[in-house]
C-alpha cells in the first residue's frame, strides 16, 4: 500500500472514529492504526491524519454555517488564550491521541 | 556500539519497549486529559472535538426547515421564523400554541430555561456546582421552594393552569428529546451536565424568581441601624417617610410635581431600643436575614441597590396628545443584562381565538409584554413592600417545635434543606421552620418570622391567558387584577379606541391598625398580622387620564396626600426617572412614535438638571472665599461647560457621578457606626433635595473633621475636588484624554455563567443614572434597558422593539448577539404581525417549523 493509501484510509478511520467516538474515537483510531500497520512512522501516521480529519470535521462546521475562526476568538476568552490556541489544541489533541497510540501499538506489535 | 555497551536496551529490537511505553504515555496522557481534565484544566477533548464539542454548535442553529414531534399536539402546527428570528406560531387550539411555545423557546434557551428555574428553586449547586451554595441556601431559606411545590400540589390537574403549564412542558421535553449529546447547548457540554426533564413546577420556580428579583427589597435594618445611629426622629425621616417630591403614577390634579422639601430634622442621640434590638439580632454593621445581597460589604450592597435601581419606564398617551390622533405606549423595563437575554421575542396566532406577540420569560408559558390586534401593554416594578417580619417567642431557643401565638403554643413546621452537587452527593444541610407566617429562623438571640406575598402567589399566568381575549384595555387591567398577585407591577395598557390606562397591580398588604411595614412586629399575638389586602378598587391607577399621558417609572404610586394607606416608604422608590418623563410627556402635546422611540434613550436627566449647579456654586463660593486649589478650578470649568446631558461622547457625566458618590460618602458619615470605617445605611439620593436647600443643616458636617464645622459649600467643593483627583488616576489628565462618557461607562450584558468570552463587547450608549436610559455596567451588576417597545394603537397596531443580545441562546449562532448593535443606537425594529401564516412574505421568512404529533 502506497504512503498516500495509507494516509487516506488513516485519515478516513479517524473522521468516523471522531465523529462517532467523540473525545475517545482519536485513541481508538490511533490504536487500529498501529495495530494495521506495525512498522515505522505509525506515530507521524496517527498523527498526522487525526490532526487533518479534525481540520476537516473544523471545515464541515464551517460548511455548515460555523464562524470558526470568531468562535475561536470567544472560546479563547473563556479560558484567557488567543482564538489560535484553541484552533491548535482542537487539532494538536486528538493528533497527540491518535498518534501516541498508534505508535505504541505498532511498535509493541513489532516486538512480537 | 557505544550506547548499547552503556544502555543493552538500545538494542534495535529491545528499544522498542521504553519508546512504545512512551508513546502510549503520550496517546494515553493526551486522552486522559481530553477525556477528564486536570486540576483547573477541563476535558479539553470532549469539548473542543469538531464531531460533539462545542465546535458543533456553531453550525446553523436554524436550518431553513425543520420539522419534529411533541407527544399530546392535536393537530400539526406551522411556525415561521421571520427575518428577525422571531417564530410566528399558527396553531389550531391554544394548548398546541403553548405546547409549539416551549418547544420554541427551548430550541433557543435550553439552558436558561434550566438556570432559572433552578435558580427559583435552590437547585444550583446541581446544575454549577458548589459555588452555588450561598444562592441556594438564600433561596430556600425565603421558602421559595416548598411555596412552588405547596401550589403545585394545590392546583387540580384538570384545571386550565395546570394543562397550560403541562402543555409548555410537554413542548420542552419533546425538544430536549430529539438532542443528541451533540446538540446539548454549549454550557451542558461546559458543565458536563445533561438537561433535565422539564416539569410544570419549574414554571413556579422561576414565577418565585422573578418575586425574588422584583419584590424583594426590605428597609427594616435600615430603619433599625439608623434609629440606633442617629435617633428616631432623624432615622424615620428617611426610612419611614415618602419620597420628598411626588410626581405619582396616579396622576394628581395638578400640573407639575409636587416638592415637600421641609428641612430634615437633626441627627439625634441613638435610640436606646434600636440599639438594644440590634444587638438582640447580632446585627450591629451586618445583614438581616432574608436582606438582599446579606452577603455583600454594606458599600457594595448599598452601590448594587443604586445600581439595581428597579429602572423601567413607561408611559402612554391618549389620542389627543398624539399625531396620529392614536393612542400610543412605550415601554422598557429594565433588568439585569444577559445573554442571552431575560426575554425571547415570540407570537402566537389561533384563529378566532388568541393573538398575541410580544417578549415571554423562558420558563413561564405566555407572554409577560407585548400586544394583541386590540391593545399593547408593558409593565414596571412597583417596588411597594410587601415583606414584613415578626419577633417570634419560641419553646426551646436552639430547636423549636412551637411558637406562642395568643397565648396559645403552635406547633411549627419544619422541612430539612438538602444541598446537592453536581454529582449528587450532599453538600449540605440545615433546617427551615415555619410559622403560619411563613419562613422562621434565628438571627443572633432572636426569632424571626416573614411573610412574603411573593410566597403566596402563583395564578398570574391565569390573568394573562385570560386578559389575551379581552378587547380593551379596562378588561384587560381587570382579568390580570382578578389573578395578579406578586411581584406587583405598575401595569400600563394602550387600546385600539384610544383609552390609556395605568394600575399598580398586584397584592398590597394591610397591616394592623393602618401600621407601616417599617418595623419588626410582635408575633406573639394575631392582631399583629397582616389584616387583608387593598381591594383593586384602592389600587393606584388612572384611566383615560385629562391630562392626556401616563407614566411610571418606579416613583411611589399614588402621592400620599391623597391616600396615606402604607404602601412603602421614600427608600422604596425612584424619583429622577419620572420626573424626566412626566417633563417630556407635559412639554410636547404633538406626540409621535419616533419621539417615544428617542425618549428610550434621551440623555436629559433631572437629576443632573437639580444637582450639578449645587456642585457649581458651591465651588464658586469656595474660590469666591480665596480657595486656590487647581483641581477645584478645573472641576468646576468641567461642570459648568457641561451640558447635563448623558450623550455617549459628553465629557462631564463622569466627574458628576464621581463628585456625586463622594458627597454621599462624606455627607453620611453619621450612619458610619463606631469603629467602621463606612457608612452601614445611605438615605435615597432624593434627600439631597432637601438638604441643598438647607445650607447649614447638620447633616453637610462631617464629624470626623472635629476641628472644622462644614456646611453645604465646604463639603460639595471638597467631594468635587477629591472626584476630579480620583479620576485624574483613573483615567488620566481630562485635557489630554477626555473622560468621554462611551468609554469610561459602557454597557456590557454578560453571559449567564458570566463567561467573559460569551459575554457581549462593551458598548457605548447614551443615558446613566437618572436618565430614562439609566445602564450601569460595574464590577458589581450590569443593568439596563432589557425589552424596548413602542407601539402606535392604529386600526392593525404597529410594533417596533429590540432588546439586547438576540434570540438564540447559543452563542456560536449568528443569531446570539444580532441585536445588540441595534439597541446600542438606540434603535427599533418592526415588529412583524402576520395574522395567517400567507401574510409573511417569503422574503420575510428565515425559516419554518413544523410540528406534529
Amino acid at each position: 500500500m502506497s504512503k498516500t493509501s495509507m494516509l487516506l484510509s488513516a485519515v478516513v478511520l479517524q473522521l468516523a472514529a471522531q465523529a462517532l467516538g467523540g473525545v475517545w474515537g482519536a485513541a481508538i483510531a490511533g490504536i487500529i492504526t498501529g495495530i494495521a500497520l506495525r512498522d515505522r512512522g505509525a506515530f507521524r501516521l496517527g498523527f498526522g491524519s487525526a490532526a487533518l480529519a479534525a481540520a476537516l470535521l473544523l471545515g464541515w462546521v464551517a460548511v455548515r454555517g460555523g464562524n470558526v475562526l470568531h468562535f475561536a476568538g470567544m472560546l479563547g476568552g473563556n479560558f484567557k488564550l488567543p482564538g489560535a490556541g484553541i484552533l491548535a489544541i482542537t487539532l494538536l489533541l486528538p493528533a497527540l491521541q491518535a498518534g501516541g497510540m498508534a505508535g505504541g501499538v505498532a511498535r509493541l506489535a513489532r516486538q512480537r | 556500539m557505544v550506547r548499547s555497551t552503556f544502555f543493552p536496551l538500545l538494542d534495535p529490537m529491545a528499544r522498542n519497549i521504553p519508546v512504545a511505553v512512551l508513546s502510549l504515555a503520550v496517546g494515553l496522557g493526551a486522552t486522559w486529559i481530553g477525556a477528564r481534565g486536570v486540576g483547573e484544566v477541563p476535558p479539553l477533548g470532549a469539548l473542543l472535538s469538531p464531531a460533539v464539542g462545542l465546535w458543533a454548535n456553531t453550525a446553523n442553529d436554524l436550518p431553513d426547515a425543520a420539522s419534529a414531534r411533541i407527544p399530546g399536539l392535536t393537530d400539526a402546527v406551522d411556525i415561521r421564523y421571520d427575518s428577525r428570528s422571531v417564530p410566528h406560531i399558527f396553531a389550531k387550539t391554544e394548548l398546541d400554541a403553548v405546547r409549539a411555545l416551549g418547544f420554541v423557546v427551548a430550541r433557543d434557551r435550553l439552558f436558561q430555561l434550566e438556570l432559572q428555574s433552578r435558580a427559583g428553586e435552590g437547585t444550583l449547586t446541581e446544575l454549577v456546582g458548589d459555588v452555588a451554595l450561598p444562592a441556594d441556601k438564600e433561596t430556600r431559606h425565603l421558602g421559595m421552594p416548598r411555596a412552588a411545590e405547596q401550589r403545585m400540589q394545590a392546583t387540580d390537574t384538570s384545571s386550565a393552569l395546570y394543562r397550560i403549564l403541562q402543555a409548555y412542558a410537554d413542548g420542552i421535553n419533546a425538544y430536549r428529546a430529539s438532542l443528541s449529546t451533540a446538540q446539548w447547548p454549549m454550557e451542558y457540554k461546559l458543565l458536563q451536565k445533561a438537561p433535565r426533564e422539564w416539569l410544570p413546577v419549574h414554571s413556579m420556580h422561576l414565577l418565585g424568581r422573578m418575586g425574588y428579583t422584583l419584590a424583594h427589597a426590605p428597609t427594616e435594618l435600615d430603619l433599625l441601624q439608623a434609629r440606633a445611629l442617629v435617633g428616631d426622629s432623624a432615622a424615620r425621616s428617611f426610612w419611614d417617610s415618602s419620597s420628598p417630591v411626588q410626581e405619582p403614577i396616579q396622576p394628581a390634579p395638578r400640573s407639575a410635581p409636587r416638592e415637600a422639601l421641609a428641612a430634615l430634622p437633626a441627627p439625634g442621640a441613638p435610640d436606646t431600643a434600636a440599639v438594644q434590638a440590634l444587638a438582640a439580632l447580632g446585627t450591629n454593621a451586618g445583614a438581616l436575614l432574608w436582606q438582599r445581597d446579606a452577603e455583600l460589604s454594606p458599600d457594595d450592597r448599598s452601590a448594587i441597590q443604586q445600581e439595581r435601581a428597579f429602572a423601567s419606564n413607561n408611559w402612554a398617551v391618549a389620542p389627543q396628545r398624539s399625531v396620529s390622533g392614536k393612542a400610543l405606549l412605550a415601554g422598557d423595563p429594565h433588568l439585569e443584562l444577559t445573554l442571552p437575554s431575560i426575554w425571547f421575542e415570540v407570537h402566537m396566532v389561533v384563529p378566532g381565538r388568541m393573538d398575541v406577540g410580544g417578549v415571554t420569560i423562558p420558563g413561564l408559558p405566555g407572554v409577560t409584554i407585548g400586544y394583541t390586534p386590540a391593545f399593547a401593554w408593558s409593565f414596571t416594578n412597583t417596588g411597594a413592600d410587601v415583606m414584613d417580619f415578626w419577633r417570634e417567642t419560641v419553646n426551646d431557643a436552639a430547636r423549636p417545635t412551637a411558637y406562642e401565638l395568643d397565648g396559645q403554643q403552635q406547633p411549627l413546621e419544619s422541612r430539612v434543606e438538602v444541598y446537592r452537587n453536581k454529582q449528587g452527593q450532599v453538600i449540605a444541610s440545615d433546617t427551615v421552620y415555619y410559622t403560619h407566617r411563613g419562613p422562621m429562623r434565628k438571627q443572633g438571640r432572636e426569632w424571626l418570622s416573614m411573610r412574603w406575598t411573593v410566597l403566596e402567589a402563583g395564578t398570574e399566568l391565569m390573568g394573562f391567558y385570560n386578559g389575551l381575549h379581552a378587547t380593551t384595555a379596562g378588561a384587560f387591567l381587570d382579568s390580570l387584577a382578578a389573578y395578579y398577585m406578586a411581584p406587583a407591577q405598575n401595569m400600563i395598557v394602550a387600546d385600539t379606541a384610544g383609552t390609556i390606562a395605568i394600575r399598580s397591580t398586584g397584592k398590597h398588604p394591610i397591616r394592623a391598625n393602618r401600621a407601616r411595614g417599617t418595623d419588626i412586629f410582635d408575633g406573639r399575638s394575631r392582631a399583629n398580622d397582616w389584616q387583608g389586602f387593598r381591594k383593586v378598587a384602592q389600587y393606584p391607577q388612572s384611566f383615560k387620564p385629562a391630562q392626556g399621558f401616563l407614566a411610571s417609572a418606579n416613583q411611589e404610586p399614588i402621592d400620599p396626600q391623597l391616600d396615606s394607606l402604607y404602601l412603602g416608604t421614600d427608600a422604596h422608590y425612584e424619583i429622577w426617572r419620572a420626573l424626566q418623563i412626566n417633563r417630556l410627556l407635559r412639554a410636547d402635546s404633538a406626540m409621535t412614535p419616533e419621539k417615544m422611540r428617542a425618549f428610550h434613550t434621551d440623555p436629559g436627566s433631572v437629576r443632573a438638571d437639580r444637582l450639578t449647579p449645587a456642585f457649581v456654586a458651591a465651588a464658586k463660593a469656595r474660590i469666591a472665599q480665596g480657595d486656590t486649589s487647581k483641581s477645584l478650578a478645573a472641576a468646576e470649568a468641567m461642570l459648568r461647560a457641561w451640558d447635563r446631558r448623558y450623550v455617549r461622547d459628553n465629557t462631564g457625566a463622569r466627574l458628576f457621578e464621581t463628585a456625586i458618590a463622594r458627597a454621599t460618602s462624606l455627607l453620611w458619615d453619621e450612619f458610619i457606626p463606631p469603629g467602621k470605617s463606612a457608612p452601614v445605611v445611605r438615605p435615597s439620593e432624593s434627600r439631597l433635595l432637601q438638604l441643598l436647600v438647607d445650607s447649614t443643616s447638620s447633616w453637610w458636617d462631617d464629624r470626623r473633621t472635629t476641628a472644622v464645622r462644614e456646611d453645604r459649600d465646604a463639603l460639595l467643593s471638597r467631594a468635587l475636588v477629591a472626584a476630579f483627583d480620583t479620576l485624574v488616576v483613573e483615567f488620566g489628565d481630562p485635557v489630554k484624554s477626555p473622560w468621554t462618557w462611551g468609554r469610561v461607562a459602557p454597557a456590557k450584558p454578560r453571559h449567564l455563567l458570566r463567561l467573559d468570552g460569551f459575554s457581549a463587547p462593551e458598548t457605548p450608549i447614551d443615558g446613566g443614572r437618572g436618565t430614562l436610559n439609566p445602564s450601569v455596567g460595574s464590577r458589581l451588576a450590569n443593568f439596563g434597558a432589557s425589552w424596548r417597545m413602542v407601539v402606535e394603537l392604529d386600526r392593525v397596531p404597529r410594533i417596533r422593539g429590540v432588546y439586547p443580545g438576540g434570540q438564540s441562546g447559543n452563542p456560536g449562532s449568528p443569531r446570539y448577539l444580532d441585536r445588540l448593535a441595534m439597541w446600542g443606537n438606540g434603535t427599533l425594529d418592526s415588529v412583524r404581525t402576520p395574522r395567517t401564516p400567507a401574510d409573511l412574505a417569503a422574503s420575510d421568512i428565515r425559516a419554518t417549523l413544523t410540528l406534529t404529533r
